[in-house]
């Protein structure tokens, strides 16, 4: 699998493609979290600080990393399928699991680190103008963040068996279309949030919020940051299980597949 | 939904048996993709679970799904059959296990309740000023959450969350329930439906001089016949004098203040529901009679088409004006938003702000002035609020100085009271000058319209009238988001000029801020409302200015 | 046992939705030779290289692959082996040795030199670095594509029509090449190819394939003796000359596309056919000995087939 490893990092370190998806998305979430909090006011209750961010993660950055997964996943693992040099990775003598595993491994690596960074670093640039504030303190973000991380992981391993499954971009890009389009039709919020990717990543960054209307219009928000134990472990548990789920699946297929 | 469950289990046996045809007929080696089809119930399944929620009992669908997703990766087609006779297995017994699980599709509506309940007690802000008992509330009305859980009843539990915020009195107390506009219009309508009670051909109205008449009485219905019209007097009802009858009511429509619940509690006596009501009333030769009535379905749409004409409630665009005689212009302020109006910044809420609607307000006076009035009618009848900041902006153009406005407060614990930290006035930038404005309250002016209103009436050339005072809620609105209903309540301090608490009614139910004019609703009144249809309330405003000079 | 053999395929099939590409195909491999695989269009070839690299999974049958005496698992044998098949598999927007380093760290060869070495043995290495391959002629990415073949130093090349698109002179360094390899580092070859008369010059045995399956697999010599013995005639009544011989001679005649006459495996037989057609007064225009070329062989053998 080393070998594999190495010549998919050969060819991936100078694929332009994935740095600028993610160069745009990370500065599209940067401009969201800065019109959203809007630091060049002068006002009194600062709202601009990184921990506000952080509490607006379930808007902002959570789904911007899902979709930087979603894109990513299916564009690395779909590498050398349309013009078909994948089939060298299985002539040059590997067991097609190797072959898979290698691939997939290197898929999950680049897109969960690519989530990592587009969740930690995205608020940063909020610090130069109010600081780190005490909406939400680190290590509360950064656990969310880590559950969050599994779901970006059973996310891409989604990525990686529709890929697998269609073997062209086009086709794999327009299933993840229909995909989301089946999810957005949905009537109204589902009641378990969990299960759909996008109300999952949302689920995780809630807090229960006290608002209170002043006068001079401000809204002054106190959060419960409590850690939602029991929704952060099923969070965990399903995004585990369905990962599994589909990466078995993806293998198999691309075990029996002919090239 | 119980339906949704049963269709759920139909479908996936359904697939399952469907797959042992498949894989009897197809051969999988000619096409690796066939096998996906093994994971169809396991998506409908994860998608019903998802908008329908978990359910452990229906643990059977979910494993029995799953198990028929390995057939995904056999080969051999022996195994492949006991594989699916196994997942089938499984998704059939769920019915059985469902049925006999007591706990099936549990509702968590008591849990809601204390969660909200708690949060309200911390953080209601009119608690001592109203003598709220938050004890004797909970013990009064978690025993009907528990039985909205036990009858697993969604209405019960949204009637129990709205008649536990009708008692604080407060009209800055209530829930909402749904996702749109049409789901929340159609919780409160379901609950509204349910406390209006039968239709007997009537509503009633209490007059200005005590009696209690009817009203809107249905032309040839059984009342009709039976002796019933429009104006005669009512004087007792399933038994009950009316007097008696009239202390049962629920606070419904009104209840920030105790006067304008007593102006509409006759509406509410019918309430009973029966299908058949004993009363007495005088008829037109002045002679008692003793009748009895019969309801039929509900009295909703009786008692809405009653409400409104009582009510009168302003339709009309926001911010326009007509001329309504060559001196007097008549300005609609039904909202204290203004569409399209540049969204809310918390920075400088200056007067800068709202400039759309300020804009729009100063050429509709410039206008008005240049049609000739120099009297004005605002009416503001069914304003129900909107943003406070709004109230300096629109007040302004009628000032000559700073008025004030209201103040926010927070707790001294010191001082163990609660004290001014911002207040806001007014600016001068009067371009109405000093004609005379009348503004036309009803009960449903409620919280910025009120304050505004409040704001107006500090000026010499304003007078407020109106059937009853506005709403009596001034507090800054707090809201939580339960599972299944959204809770608001007064969660700010507001103060008025002298540091007291701004308009809200204190424990004597009593609202601190009563319009220059209580118009009587007399005789007169009724005839023109109920007979004639006439706008009684800004005729009044008219023949008032009239007679001004 | 067979210490020459490296691989063996026993009752190869593949069957696909529209039907079967290969069907019970059996030959065997041995050390050292040239194999020529021959076949139409649509014959299967390419399908049963692509089983023997790993690409296809078979319907049925078996691959086994050799090592002496001892039986390697594919993976193992394979990455002994080097493939070229269909056009070669190249990243476009890459230069070549790009392309060439990503498959030398694929394949785990140590030394970066062997690109170079192997460009210049196909006869790429003056074409400018930066050139990305999109702009490479068909005849130089089929270059590049036997380059790849030779970075690992397989004992075994399956190559899938490597002459397809190469000028003349190409092919020609190509042949050579091949015969170099087999000759001096004894590297076994699987050939693919429509262009017969040049598998003739290079091959030491023969599979010929038609509509996914073998109809007849020769070795070399034994090709060259069954050439040489057809007898080719023509005469002013041709079909009256098929129909005599073959009602007196009882030997199948073919018949050309240009009308004329091949008995095949005749040349014994020069004098009785003569004298029947001498006998029954058919005016016989010329006789003459056919060394048969492979393409005849083969489409007669199709013939038969059909």
């Amino acid at each position: 699998m080393r070998a594999i490893w190495r010549s998919q990092t050969y060819q991936l370190k100078r694929e332009a493609s994935i740095y600028i998806i993610w160069a745009v998305l990370m500065s599209v979430c940067v401009c969201i979290i800065l019109f959203s909090t809007k630091p060049w006011g002068t006002e009194a209750g600062v709202t601009y600080t990184v921990s506000y961010a952080w509490t607006m993660a379930g808007d902002c950055q959570a789904p911007i990393a899902m979709f930087f997964a979603l894109i990513t996943s299916i564009l690395v693992m779909g590498m050398d399928y349309a013009n078909q040099t994948i089939n060298y990775d299985l002539l040059a003598g590997y067991e097609r699991k190797t072959v898979f595993f290698g691939r997939a491994l290197l898929t999950i690596l680049i897109t969960v680190s690519g989530a990592a960074l587009i969740m930690l670093l995205a608020p940063l640039p909020l610090a130069a103008a109010g600081g780190f504030g005490d909406s939400l303190p680190l290590w509360n973000y950064g656990i969310r963040t880590l559950v969050f991380l599994l779901l970006v992981l059973r996310i891409t391993c989604e990525g990686i068996f529709i890929m697998v499954v269609t073997r062209k971009w086009t086709s794999a890009y327009i299933t993840v279309a229909l995909l989301v389009l089946m999810e957005e039709t949905m009537d109204g919020p589902p009641k378990n949030e969990l299960i759909p990717a996008n109300t999952a990543g949302a689920a995780l960054f809630q807090f229960a919020g006290w608002s209170s209307l002043h006068l001079n219009g401000e809204i002054i928000t106190e959060y419960d940051a409590t850690l939602p134990i029991d929704t952060l472990l099923l969070s965990a548990g399903l995004s585990i299980l369905m990962a599994s789920l589909f990466l078995a699946m993806a293998a198999f297929f691309f075990s029996e597949d002919d090239f | 939904m119980i339906t949704d469950d049963i269709g759920l289990w139909a479908v996936c046996t359904l697939l399952a048996l469907l797959m042992f045809y498949i894989v009897k007929t197809i051969d999988f080696s000619i096409r690796l993709h066939y096998r996906l089809g093994f994971a169809i119930p396991f998506i409908l399944v994860l998608w019903f679970t998802a908008t329908a929620g978990f359910e452990i009992s229906l643990m059977g669908i979910y494993t029995g799904s799953l198990i028929l997703v390995f057939c995904f990766f056999l080969k051999d087609k022996k195994k492949m059959y006991r594989i699916l006779l196994a997942g089938l297995v499984c998704i059939a017994i769920t019915p059985v296990i469902a049925l006999h699980y007591k706990d099936y599709r549990i509702t968590h509506y008591t849990d809601e309740f204390q969660a909200g309940f708690e949060s309200m007690k911390e953080h209601y802000i009119l608690t001592d000023y109203k003598q709220i008992d938050f004890d004797a509330l909970y013990a009064e009305y978690l025993p009907r959450f528990e039985a909205a859980d036990d009858s697993r009843s969604f209405p019960q539990a949204y009637a129990a969350w709205t008649d536990f915020c009708l008692a604080f009195f407060d009209g800055h107390v209530y829930v909402t329930a749904g996702t749109s506009e049409e789901a929340i219009r159609l919780n409160r309508d379901t609950y509204y439906k349910s406390q209006v009670g039968a239709d007997y051909g009537f509503s009633l109205v209490t007059l200005s001089d005590g009696r209690t008449v009817f009203a809107n009485v249905e032309p040839n219905g059984e009342a009709y016949d039976l002796g019933i019209r429009n104006g005669l007097e009512l004087t007792s009802f399933d038994g009950v004098d009316i007097q008696t009858a009239k202390a049962h009511t629920k606070p419904i429509p009104a209840v920030g203040d105790s006067g304008n619940v007593s102006f509409y509690q006759s509406l509410m006596v019918t309430a009973s529901g029966s299908s058949h009501a004993d009363l007495t009333f005088i008829d037109a030769r002045g002679t008692e009679q003793a009748i009895t009535v019969t309801g039929t379905s509900d009295n909703y749409n009786r008692y809405r088409q009653t409400l409104d004409l009582l009510q009168h409630n302003n339709e009309d665009t926001n911010l326009s004006y007509k001329m309504i005689s060559d001196d007097t212009a008549l300005l609609s302020l039904n909202s204290m938003l203004v569409e399209g109006d540049i969204t809310y910044e918390h920075a400088e809420a200056t007067n800068e702000s709202y400039s759309g609607m300020k804009a729009l307000l100063q050429e509709q006076l410039q206008n008005m002035k240049e049609d000739g009035a120099h009297k004005l009618i605002l009416d503001m009848r069914g304003n129900g609020g909107g943003y406070l900041d709004m109230i300096p902006v629109i007040a302004s153009l009628f000032t000559d100085s700073e008025v004030f406005v209201a103040s926010n407060a927070a707790y001294n614990e010191q001082t163990k009271r609660y004290e001014p930290v911002q207040t806001v006035y007014t600016s001068a930038e009067n371009i109405w000058g000093n004609g005379e404005i009348v503004i036309l309250v009803n009960s449903n002016t409620a919280s910025a319209a009120e304050i505004f209103v409040h704001t107006m009436m500090q000026l010499p050339n304003v007078t407020v009238m109106g059937f009853t005072k506005t709403c009596g809620s001034a507090m800054m609105v707090s809201g939580m988001e339960l599972s299944n209903v959204n809770l608001y309540f007064s969660g700010g301090m507001t103060l008025d000029e002298t540091g007291e608490v701004l308009i809200d009614a204190d424990a004597s139910r009593i609202s601190m801020m009563t319009p220059d004019i209580i118009i009587p609703f007399d005789e007169d009144a009724f005839h023109a409302v109920f007979e004639n249809g006439e706008d009684y309330v800004l005729d009044y405003a008219v023949s008032y200015l009239e007679h001004m000079h | 046992m067979d210490r020459e053999r490296l691989i063996s395929v026993n009752n190869l099939t593949k069957k696909y939705k529209f039907g079967t590409a290969v069907a019970n195909v059996t030959f065997d491999i041995q050390r050292k030779h040239i194999y020529g695989l021959v076949g139409p269009n649509g014959a299967g070839k390419t399908t049963i290289m692509k089983m023997l690299g790993g690409l296809v999974i078979p319907s049925g049958g078996q691959i086994h692959f050799y090592d002496g005496e001892r039986e390697l698992s594919p993976e193992q044998a394979r990455r002994q082996m080097s493939f070229m098949i269909e056009t070669p598999y190249l990243r476009r927007d890459r230069t070549a040795r790009q392309n060439l380093e990503k498959l030398r760290l694929l394949k785990n060869v140590a030394n970066p030199q062997v690109i170079d070495d192997v460009l210049e043995i196909v006869g790429l290495s003056d074409v400018p670095k930066n050139k990305t391959v999109r702009k490479y002629s068909l005849g130089m990415r089929q270059r590049l594509g036997i380059a790849n073949a030779l970075m690992s130093h397989p004992q075994c090349m399956v190559l899938d029509e490597p002459i397809n698109g190469l000028d003349p002179t190409g092919i020609v360094e190509i042949r050579e090449l091949l015969q170099r390899l087999n000759r001096q580092d004894g590297v076994t070859i699987l050939i693919s190819s429509h262009i017969l008369s040049e598998l003739a010059n290079l091959c030491t045995d023969y599979i010929f394939l038609h509509h996914g399956r073998i109809i007849n697999s020769i070795s070399g010599e034994e090709l060259a003796k069954v050439c040489g013995s057809n007898l080719l005639i023509n005469t002013e009544q041709n079909q009256l000359a098929q129909q005599l011989l073959s009602d007196q001679l009882g030997i199948a005649v073919l018949k050309r596309e240009d009308g004329q006459l091949r008995i095949p495996d005749a040349v014994d037989c020069k004098k009785e056919i003569l004298n029947v057609l001498v006998n029954n007064g058919v005016t016989l225009l010329h006789m003459s000995e056919e060394t048969q070329d492979l393409e005849t062989y083969y489409m007669s053998l199709i013939q038969d087939a059909d």
